[in-house]
């Protein structure tokens, strides 16, 4: 099975979108452009994958219409005989993304996955089952860009488990869907995990660690100054479409680093260097990470806070810090350093760190988290929740 | 941020001129029918009748809207320009136009959107003059004489006869 250019892989996730398409007045006529048709042939009847009415898909998708495509791929093609499934995504998803109290449950590959992610996945898998059930022992493609990224991400590692066919899988700007287990898993059953971001889009940020992703960044665009209008697809603020299609192969773009594995420790003299941009967001999370590590705090803050949602793992944090804080000098001052640099990266270079005392650990966490959610989804607001204890 | 609050301006289709005919005759008095939609929501239409020659015209259609505001939506608007004749319809043009402003490439396509119904409907790419890695494509039952490439991918193959 050979991997799809970057070019067909994100003309497949735009046209994805296309299954919003259709009305009881005016049916779809399935055309992809030829970028796509040169490779995969689609059936005006048949390619469309639709979900089942009064299902969390329906809700969330908003759709009667369709959530994506499959196509079979062309014998004069690239991919003759396999099968592509293309998932969408939707304005819908901003609720999911930035919902604090939402916790993990169990996902397709028995390991913790996003509930919010997993539930609107669980409507639309009958109908990939019904599929996968008529393929045979096809390759799979799977293709999605932002919530069709995470669940194609969901539906490459339930189609492998279940199936156990060979399956790749292709995302752009496509939220993190589990924890670690879950990504180290998705990661070695796939033959192939192919995810590509614009360094800009805050979207592939969220939800904040301990949700990681799975597979390598293939980095399209490395402005680092994070904006919501980078998540887009068309148009040139870059643009998915635009930057991926600069690529002939995935080999060709710049890899991310691994963030998770790296040292990383934070002079507080040096705070004001921080501020709001895709850059800083990850040598924060690595710094906090280290920390957690170090001090062998890291098992228990993942036990005590991960179920219950990333609001309460944050407080689970907080209260780490302080005791990170008070092992030796050393600890208390990369805590302090930590703590300086957040506060900077969300905009209040104002607050001073003396000590580091649960209540201001919490805030410029719940700061921080609050900074990133804003620019997910403009509207939601956690302000009221740093208040509660 | 602020962003949704934010109007934007938005180009969905140029000016259409054209002539109609059936078999190299003007076809006079058909009602010609454009149907617009702009991320996948915001639908638009209008319509104009041909003049005795075979001509007709319909305006640029550009409007204000708050959704290019949402980083979520998707925003290309599609493009559906049809004739009724004798009980059949048929496509003068479809595409999906990507963006917010007008590109000049789609300006010449639709300036002379000139087609005969014995034409058979094609699909063509044409060339993109800011990004050469983006075609554009649309499909059709007219045809022009520059930029004009039509593709057929049509293979004899039921692939989805088993599913």
């Amino acid at each position: 099975m050979k991997t799809l250019s970057p070019r067909v892989a994100v003309q497949l996730a735009e046209f994805a979108y296309e299954s919003l398409g259709g009305t009881a007045q005016r049916p779809m006529v399935i055309e992809p452009n030829r970028v796509i048709s040169q490779h995969f042939a689609f059936d005006s009847q048949k390619s469309s994958l639709v979900g089942v009415t009064g299902t969390v898909a329906e809700h969330v998708l908003k759709h009667s219409t369709g959530f994506g495509f499959f196509g079979i791929g062309r014998n004069e093609g690239d991919h003759a005989g396999e099968v592509v499934i293309a998932i969408r995504g939707t304005a819908g998803i901003a609720d999911t993304l930035t919902d604090l109290h939402c916790g993990l449950t169990v996902g397709p590959n028995n390991k913790a996955v996003h509930a919010g992610f997993n539930r609107t996945f669980d409507s639309i898998k009958p109908q990939l089952a019904v599929l996968l059930s008529k393929i045979g022992s096809r390759p799979v493609h799977c293709v999605g860009h932002s919530l069709g990224g995470a669940l194609a991400t969901l539906a490459a590692s339930w189609i492998k488990e279940k199936y156990k066919i060979p399956v790749k899988l292709y995302t752009f700007g496509s939220p993190r869907v589990g924890h670690s287990p879950f990504a180290v898993q998705a990661e070695t059953s796939l033959n192939g995990v192919y995810r590509a971001v614009n360094r800009s889009d805050p979207v592939p940020m969220v939800p904040v660690w301990p949700f990681v992703h799975a597979g390598n960044e293939y980095r399209l665009s490395t402005s680092v100054s994070l904006t919501g209008a980078a998540h887009k697809m068309l148009g040139d603020s870059p643009g998915y479409i635009k930057t991926a299609s600069l690529y002939p192969d995935y080999t060709s773009m710049e890899k991310g680093s691994l963030v998770n594995f790296s040292i990383t420790r934070l002079k507080y003299v040096n705070r004001h260097h921080a501020y709001f941009n895709a850059f800083w967001a990850e040598r924060i999370t690595s710094a906090l990470l280290t920390l957690l590590r170090e001090s062998g705090k890291i098992s228990s803050v993942l036990a005590q806070g991960a179920i219950s949602g990333t609001l309460t793992l944050y407080d689970v944090i907080a209260r780490a810090l302080v005791e990170i804080s008070e092992i030796s000098s050393e600890y208390a001052e990369d805590s302090k350093g930590l703590i300086g640099h957040i506060l900077n990266f969300v905009g209040k270079p104002g607050v001073k760190v003396v000590d580091v005392t649960y209540r201001l650990a919490k805030d410029a966490l719940y700061w921080m988290l609050e900074k990133l959610n804003k620019l997910v989804k403009s509207a939601i607001t956690i302000a009221p929740y740093i208040g509660m204890s | 941020m602020f962003g949704l609050f934010k109007t934007y301006d938005v180009h969905m289709c140029s000016e259409v001129k054209g002539v109609l005919t059936l078999d190299g005759s003007p076809l006079g008095g058909i009602v010609v029918n454009r149907y617009l939609k702009f991320a996948y929501k915001l639908e638009k239409e209008d319509q104009t009748i041909t003049n005795q020659d075979g001509s007709f015209y319909l305006p640029e259609v550009k409007i204000q809207s708050k959704i290019p505001g949402d980083m979520f939506s998707q925003e290309s608007t599609f493009q559906l320009i049809t004739v009724n004749y004798s009980d059949k319809s048929y496509e003068l043009w479809r595409s999906k136009f990507p963006g917010l402003v007008e590109l000049s490439e789609y300006k010449k396509k639709l300036s002379c959107l000139n087609g005969d119904l014995s034409s058979e409907k094609v699909n063509f790419a044409f060339q993109n003059d800011t990004d050469e890695n983006l075609e554009f494509s649309a499909s059709s039952i007219c045809r022009w004489e520059n930029d004009f490439e039509v593709y057929q991918i049509n293979d004899d193959t039921d692939y989805f006869k088993d599913l």
